[in-house]
């Protein structure tokens, strides 16, 4: 199964692939969500595929019938009605544990996105609104003057369907390496030309471009607003020094700087807020809908086994624990930047292995409180009373400090 | 009779692609009078649209069908431009500069470089137009410092001369004025911090290979 991957797959639909958006500079529609004097970031982490709610935040509910093999030993209760498998998510780090809240949505979605599904199923429905995009329009409303306030790392599909909002949109990062350079945040090159002129240059190279990108605004949009990213990253002063060797140390990566996987989507996380103050960094996990585990056993869903063993890098997975432990670690209590992990996936997993038509989204940040609302049951349902998704991007909105309530009323407790 | 089937239904398909707007010639620079736009053009770019009268017939399939009803049709001119994939850059650079610059090599990963055997249209990104701003400005200082006439900064007048000759060579076609405009403005206007004249000329000539008459085809 691990050489089936989605972005192999996806080769073979590149040519329905959609525009992608590269970063704009927009100028901010609000203020920064700077209101505790420092920038804010959301690290939203997909898991494709599904998302059992043990690992969410919502184990103790399938203990009575040990469905998913779940029992009074192998899960963990982290406190304030939060509960999690032991073995995976119960050994996150402690600060992570105690900023922890699991948010129930119901989004009524049961299907996959798939390249054949790509205006339906959980992905879309959790991160696209009718013809706009939750990322770009959180990023857009954060405001602030990064030069790549959307990013995404990974493969599929989001940043190819993700539309652009007031001048932001998803901005792809696939080295490392490249990345850091460009952001200047790597060693000084003297050979190298000089960013300001460099800034000036890209505008020339835009300018000289004019006739071509209004006669292929759309064939060409992916040029045009990636010369926008490209001025405004060459124009902003060199942040403070990401050396990659301290990121790869950090994540494991042995030096290699493609992003090809969950450890190098993460240090990508972990430059993208620190070299570039990037407001929304999307992670989306490899894999074509690697979390879609429907195998049963005796009666009883392997989900959470084999969700386990993906975390846990058990057989032929590539651990995902550990380098989320190192994010969680380096990043989740910093004392200037407010850093808000979200993670989630298409819908929970129901007792017999399929899906659910919500999910429970565990969030964590320094201001996020340990928590649960809207919590499904032990057969994974949630009540008519859950909130749909623009509760959610609220709440995460809340936790990240946002002024104004950008996607409608907060109903989540989670600050 | 499957092999028939076929080749009725490719011989239909191929009829109503006559269908489309106008002539499929390559008009990448020359949008007809109200194409598309994202800045200031009369069409919103997300919608495809046709304004011009469809020529030929139209075809009904066994169920009785439009061929042609679900097509996505749009004027001649507009959205066919494509960014070159990285696979071809190497050739392309060697042919404006004489060679490929060394550290294009180790850039592939700005680049969707699709997997062995797949095929995936080339997307843009911010990272990627500075790694080649920067990969341009690595070879085109090489050239600079080759060439004894850029032994003096651009000026009011060398600067549009080689400009329109360096834009014709990357572009593989005579620029146009605005073009021209908009390369000699930048080498006679934004590099007073520049006190080499050979880097002058590499940023100018870097500009002109991170254009899209360059970047694109």
């Amino acid at each position: 199964m691990k050489n089936l991957s989605r972005r192999g797959l996806l080769k073979g639909f590149a040519g329905a692939a959609g525009l992608m958006a590269g970063s704009r500079l927009g100028g901010p529609l609000l203020r920064n969500a700077w209101a505790a004097g420092e920038p804010s970031h959301l690290v939203f982490i997909y898991l494709p595929g599904g998302f059992n709610a043990a690992l969410g935040g919502v184990a103790a509910p399938f203990v009575t019938g040990n469905k998913f093999g779940l029992t009074a030993t192998n899960i963990m209760t982290v406190g304030s009605g939060v509960t999690t498998d032991k073995a995976t998510m119960g050994t996150l780090p402690a600060f992570a544990q105690q900023h922890w809240f699991s948010v129930g949505t119901r989004h009524g979605v049961s299907s996959h996105t798939t390249p054949d599904n790509s205006n339906g199923g959980g992905e879309r429905a959790l991160t696209r609104k009718g013809t706009t995009s939750y990322l770009t329009r959180l990023a857009s409303v954060m405001g602030g003057d990064s030069a790549l306030k959307a990013v995404h790392l990974g493969d599929y599909p989001a940043y190819r369907t993700q539309p652009a909002t007031g001048g932001v949109s998803l901005q792809r990062i696939s080295d490392l390496g490249t990345a850091i350079k460009a952001l200047g945040a790597g060693a000084a090159d003297p050979n190298a030309p000089d960013r300001a002129i460099a800034g000036d240059g890209v505008a020339a190279a835009q300018a000289i471009s004019k006739q071509q990108i209004d006669a292929n605004a759309e064939s060409l949009l992916s040029v045009n607003e990636a010369y926008d990213a490209s001025i405004a990253t060459f124009r902003k002063p060199a942040p403070k020094p990401v050396t990659f060797s301290e990121i790869s140390t950090a994540y494991g990566l042995g030096g290699a700087t493609g992003v090809t996987g969950f450890a190098s989507q993460l240090a990508g996380a972990e430059v993208m807020i620190r070299a570039a103050d990037s407001n929304v960094v999307s992670v989306f996990d490899s894999g074509f809908v690697g979390w879609d585990f429907h195998q049963v056993a005796g009666g009883v869903s392997q989900n959470m086994l084999f969700s386990r063993n993906r975390l846990l890098g058990a057989g032929s997975f590539d651990d995902r624990l550990t380098p989320l432990k190192a994010f969680m670690s380096r990043m989740l209590n910093l004392p200037d930047r407010n850093v808000v992990v979200a993670i989630t996936g298409d819908f929970v997993r129901v007792p017999n292995g399929d899906h659910g038509d919500g999910v429970m989204t565990a969030v964590f940040g320094k201001y996020v409180k340990q928590g649960v609302s809207f919590a499904c049951d032990g057969n994974s349902r949630f009540s008519g009373a859950t909130p749909g998704v623009d509760a959610l991007w609220a709440g995460l909105a809340a936790a990240l400090k946002v002024p104004g309530n950008p996607f409608g009323a907060n109903p989540h407790a989670l600050v | 009779m499957k092999t028939s089937l076929t080749t009725v239904s490719l011989a239909a398909l191929l009829a109503s692609s006559l269908l489309a707007c106008a002539a499929e010639e390559d008009a990448l620079e020359t949008p007809q009078p109200g194409a598309s736009s994202s800045s200031g053009g009369t069409v919103d770019p997300q919608t495809l649209e046709c304004t011009q009268k469809p020529q030929g017939r139209t075809y009904v399939d066994f169920g009785g069908v439009d061929l042609a009803t679900t097509r996505i049709n749009e004027n001649i001119g507009v959205n066919r431009g494509r960014i070159k994939p990285y696979a071809v850059l190497a050739g392309e650079y060697t042919r404006v500069l004489g060679a490929a610059p060394a550290s294009l090599a180790a850039q592939a990963g700005s680049f969707d470089v699709p997997a062995p055997r797949y095929f995936e249209e080339p997307r843009a990104t911010g990272v990627g137009i500075s790694a080649m701003y920067g990969v341009s400005f690595e070879g085109a200082l090489i050239v600079a410092k080759a060439g004894g006439k850029y032994a003096a900064a651009p000026d009011a007048t060398t600067a549009p001369a080689e400009c329109a000759a360096f834009l014709g060579k990357a572009f593989s076609r005579t620029p146009d004025t605005q073009e021209i405009d908009n390369c000699a403005t930048f080498a006679t206007t934004k590099l007073a911090k520049e006190t080499n004249p050979q880097r002058k000329w590499a940023y100018v000539f870097a500009n002109v290979l991170t254009s899209t008459g360059f970047l694109t085809y």
